[in-house]
């Protein structure tokens, strides 16, 4: 399948920060992990995507069409923290709005995704808890039977066995290789275990795309001492730092450096462990 | 569309029901007791105001931003404030029609004068919303109310300053409303058609704001 989303070159200038030159792809059938420190530009470039802002420069390309047209929002289900209907609303309320706004809108899928997230249709959204929220705004993006979902932030305030069950959902939704998601979410582990692909953007800038599981498995977290690191190639180490317990270096192809110093301790990363050493190689 | 004006009635309906009703039987009690029929027609003006409370409304759970992901265009969320402003102000209207003959019977007042002082006030209202909605989109809904509430001030400063040059504020108030008595119907087409024009202007204005906003 095509591309669900194709982001080429897009620039966004705003006085104290900037998109530059962003460029990655979402590919049909697939969930993506768009991550970053706050303020690195995820929320601004998923506005871009669903064309809520114009960009200064750059193409974005959602379903094969322009960012933003109408018929191509119809087939998206967005979800962000901070934007929704006004909490006086119940669920049953926000689904009769959304079934007069959306040309296609299954109701009984709607109340069977409500009833899956043990959400009463009566009870105003300014009584439910954070995750309740979040579950609903789930609800109200899938009804529609959309072929991309947007989710920004979306398993943030949900417990554990919550967050299992939405991961569960994204992974059903993406299966007939039809739906494709991008998610970006500050709990790097729920995207270990449901991205496909991994996006990482910092100050405005990708820094990688690349598959999850090859992400992984190339990069490594180098235990060894400080003489050790300095001596390998320096396209190697991404980044080091030293700690209470020596020095450790974050390398993207652990196996070259497992030919290079065998005896160091070389352990498969975390997403959190890129970032961090990410983070740390931009303020050195 | 449908479900832009349904959004913003369940909320209206959820925020300002009791108000409403509360309202509704001040005002008529207050009207009746005082003989005071100004009370009947200024319903319109409550209603103008549900209407442009909801903007504040929208800005809190920033709902256009959220509009902006759905398969609506930005034409239809405008458009769909401004048919909200005129039902809610022709409701309005509907209730002074329904206690003009209350009106007649408390003090006498003719029927038809009732009704045609409470189409005066409606199409003034119209056009202080319509004017309120293109300034909202453009400054927000704080900074709206009070560049209304300066060009009110500035227009009955302008009127107060008229009555001082001539012969009094009587004579400005015959200059601007003495035509309802002496040629009501051709006044009345004018105003109404000026009521239209302003509302299409500040629609086009509203439309034209709203599609450059980013969210």
């Amino acid at each position: 399948m095509e591309n669900a989303i194709e982001v080429r070159g897009l620039c966004k200038r705003y006085p104290d920060f900037q998109l530059q030159d962003v460029s990655f792809t979402v590919p049909g059938g697939s969930i993506v992990g768009f991550i970053g420190e706050n303020g690195a530009g995820k929320t601004t470039t998923m506005r871009a995507i669903l064309g809520t802002l114009r960009p200064d420069g750059g193409e974005v390309t959602v379903l094969g069409k322009p960012a933003g047209h109408t018929k191509t929002l119809a087939q998206v289900g967005a979800v962000f923290e901070d934007a929704f209907f006004y909490e006086i609303l119940s669920p049953a309320e926000v689904g009769a709005c959304l079934a007069s706004i959306q040309p296609v809108f299954d109701r009984e899928y709607y109340r069977q995704l409500l009833a899956e997230f043990e959400l009463p249709p009566a009870k105003k959204m300014k009584d439910f808890s954070r995750g309740m929220r979040m579950k609903l705004r789930l609800a109200a993006a899938l009804a529609h039977r959309p072929k991309l979902l947007l989710l920004d932030e979306a398993t943030s305030g949900l417990d554990p066995v919550m967050r299992a069950e939405i991961l569960d959902l994204l992974r059903r939704f993406i299966q007939d290789e039809e739906h494709s998601v991008l998610l970006s979410s500050h709990i790097t582990a729920d995207l270990e275990k449901a991205a496909d692909y991994i996006v990482y953007i910092q100050k405005g800038r990708i820094l990688f795309e690349k598959e999850a599981d090859l992400l992984l498995e190339e990069f490594g977290v180098l235990r060894a001492s400080a003489q050790q690191i300095a001596a390998l190639p320096a396209d190697l180490v991404v980044a080091s730092r030293s700690n209470a317990f020596g020095q450790a270096a974050l390398v993207n192809d652990r196996r070259a450096a497992a030919a290079l110093l065998p005896d160091a301790v070389l352990d498969k990363p975390t997403l959190d462990d890129i970032m961090q050493f990410y983070s740390e190689r931009r303020s050195v | 569309m449908i479900g832009l004006l349904k959004k913003d009635l369940l909320i209206l309906r959820r925020v300002y029901m009791k108000n409403f009703f509360l309202v509704l039987v001040l005002y008529t009690v207050l009207g009746i007791a005082l003989k005071m029929t100004s009370f009947f027609t200024l319903m319109s003006w409550m209603y103008g105001f549900y209407v442009v409370s909801l903007f504040s409304v929208d800005n809190a759970c920033r709902w256009d931003f959220y509009a902006a992901t759905l398969p609506v265009s930005r034409k239809a969320v405008v458009t769909a404030k401004f048919l909200l402003l005129g039902l809610c102000v022709a409701a309005g209207f509907a209730y002074s029609l329904i206690t003009a003959p209350v009106a007649h019977l408390l003090i006498g007042e003719p029927i038809a004068e009732s009704i045609l002082a409470s189409l005066m006030v409606t199409l003034i209202l119209i056009i202080y919303f319509a004017v309120t909605i293109p300034l909202t989109y453009a400054f927000g809904p704080d900074k709206a109310r009070s560049a209304m509430l300066l060009l009110v001030g500035v227009a009955g400063g302008a009127i107060l300053a008229a009555a001082s040059l001539g012969d009094g504020a009587g004579a400005v108030l015959m200059i601007l409303f003495g035509w309802m008595e002496t040629s009501p119907v051709p006044g009345f087409s004018i105003i109404t058609a000026a009521t239209v024009v302003i509302c299409l202007v500040c629609w086009l204005v509203s439309c034209r704001i709203y599609e450059k906003k980013e969210f």
